[in-house]
């Protein structure tokens, strides 16, 4: 099958304080090693979504079918949950020495800005740098699909122009990875996007 | 040099391998282990049983090897596989230990003299204590700075990461408790040698202590390097014991002092920068 995700009624409901909420029926198919964008407004359950595909949620969720990524990891938004606050740089560059997808010196190549900082802690490092970091440190892994929640909300633009080029270049085109971004602001990620998916109220409102 | 000097140094370098051992759970693994007093003792269990069979220290180093072991997998199951509080974890494992102290010796204590006839000369106790220190401190330092001592370091720091990249955390959170509990039965069966008894009230006072100390070096140095933090604890270790000692000689009730340590230690938290004392 060349899909990486394949859903059809997918349904997950849960109960808060003030009220039911719930998400689908969802119907979707991503094809394998495309970028896919997510957007919508708050509340409208496209990370609720995303953690499902990623297997961060699985109770309460029923489907009449769904395929998802094996190795699959969703990049949460806060960025301290995605860091070793006791390893320096080189040594999150190093964690997956025999596994990693990259060699560390080309990892280096793929962020210069870490030369200067391969001795310091993320706690000596700006918001962007630690995004940074803990994406440089995520990418190295061998996923099949990696979900990305707001990672361009910490990066100025010029990081973020080379992250995106990263993640269409290196994990999109050459390694054929599906890479999910979680976006609210969408208009510069928009025209690298195979697929649009529009969320609202819990369903998919709109696929381009 | 005279002899009480000497016996407080050697005590010193025993009692610091406590703290030193906490630290790594503590510090390292963010696991805030109750039960190392407990850890203390069943060192001191195990060595004066094991005496029963041979009294060559290097025969004796491979069964606190393979306990350890036993115990940092037992513990890092029930942590990281069953994800169970911590500070309840601990709690329930030191009621374990203390029981296993007792129920491998049979009685409260056990007494070794019938293995180590004569006194063990405090010369030879120094060099003993001090060569253990500086090996371990040596070995552990050089493993931490490894690549296999960042993923136990980044097991401690953020298991729920270490899940989500695969970086086995079962495995390394046991070679991390493994280590803190290698480092503190030494110690324990060290005393023990001293003492030349094994008993179960020996661990009374030192989780006090060394939380003390695993602190205060917190509040001094920032980062995770071995040995700059092993000569932190030994320096606090030796202040902690001479503080101890001049309050001992002024006849301060003697039932008083892990209170007025308690109340340091309260005064200590209260009054550090939050940032510094924040562990977890």
């Amino acid at each position: 099958m060349d899909n990486s995700i394949f859903i059809r009624n997918l349904v997950f409901k849960y109960t808060q304080l003030d009220g039911d909420f719930g998400l689908g029926p969802i119907a979707l198919d991503i094809p394998k090693g495309n970028l896919i964008l997510f957007h919508g407004l708050n509340g409208s359950g496209k990370t609720t979504l995303a953690k499902i595909i990623t297997k961060h949620l699985t109770k309460n969720v029923i489907y009449d079918e769904l395929i998802i990524p094996e190795k699959s990891f969703y990049y949460n938004q806060l960025i301290e949950e995605n860091i070793f606050i006791e390893l320096t740089v080189q040594e999150h560059l190093k964690l997956f020495s025999k596994q990693s997808v990259y060699k560390v010196n080309e990892l280096f190549d793929l962020f210069p800005v870490f030369d200067e900082l391969k001795d310091k802690y993320p706690d000596e490092l700006s918001g962007g740098q630690k995004q940074l970091l803990s994406f440089c440190t995520i990418i190295s892994k061998p996923f099949d699909m990696i979900v990305f929640d707001e990672i361009f909300n910490h990066l100025d633009k010029a990081i973020s122009n080379l992250v995106l080029q990263i993640i269409k270049d290196e994990l999109v085109n050459t390694r054929k990875m599906t890479v999910i971004l979680i976006a609210h602001h969408y208009d510069f990620i928009k025209p690298f996007c195979e697929l649009t998916v529009e969320f609202k109220n819990g369903l998919i409102s709109n696929i381009e | 040099m005279n002899i009480l000097n000497l016996n407080l140094i050697i005590d010193v370098l025993i009692y610091s391998l406590i703290p030193l051992g906490l630290w790594i759970s503590f510090r390292i693994m963010r696991y805030p282990d109750l039960a190392i007093e407990q850890v203390f003792v069943l060192g001191g269990v195990i060595f004066g049983l094991i005496s029963e069979f041979t009294t060559n220290p290097l025969a004796i180093v491979p069964f606190f090897i393979i306990a350890s072991i036993i115990l940092g997998i037992l513990i890092s199951f029930f942590r990281y596989r069953l994800s169970l509080n911590p500070i309840i974890l601990s709690l329930i494992f030191s009621y374990i230990f203390f029981s296993l102290s007792l129920f491998l010796m049979g009685r409260p204590n056990l007494s070794l003299l019938e293995y180590y006839e004569n006194n063990i000369p405090k010369n030879t106790l120094l060099v003993f204590a001090l060569s253990i220190l500086i090996v371990l401190s040596i070995a552990y330092h050089y493993f931490f700075k490894s690549n296999k001592g960042s993923k136990v370091i980044a097991t401690g720091c953020n298991p729920d990461l270490s899940k989500r990249i695969g970086l086995q955390s079962f495995l390394h959170g046991s070679i991390g408790i493994s280590m803190s509990y290698f480092i503190v039965m030494i110690g324990g069966a060290l005393y023990s040698l001293k003492l030349r008894n094994a008993d179960i009230s020996y661990g009374g006072g030192f989780l006090l202590m060394s939380i003390f100390i695993v602190l205060i070096c917190r509040l001094f140095i920032n980062r995770i390097s071995f040995i700059k933090n092993a000569l932190a604890i030994i320096f606090a270790t030796l202040i902690y014991t001479v503080i101890l000692q001049f309050i001992i000689s002024l006849n301060f009730p003697s039932e008083l002092t892990r209170g007025f340590y308690a109340i340091m230690l309260l005064l200590l938290v209260i009054f550090s920068p939050k940032s510094k004392i924040k562990l977890f």
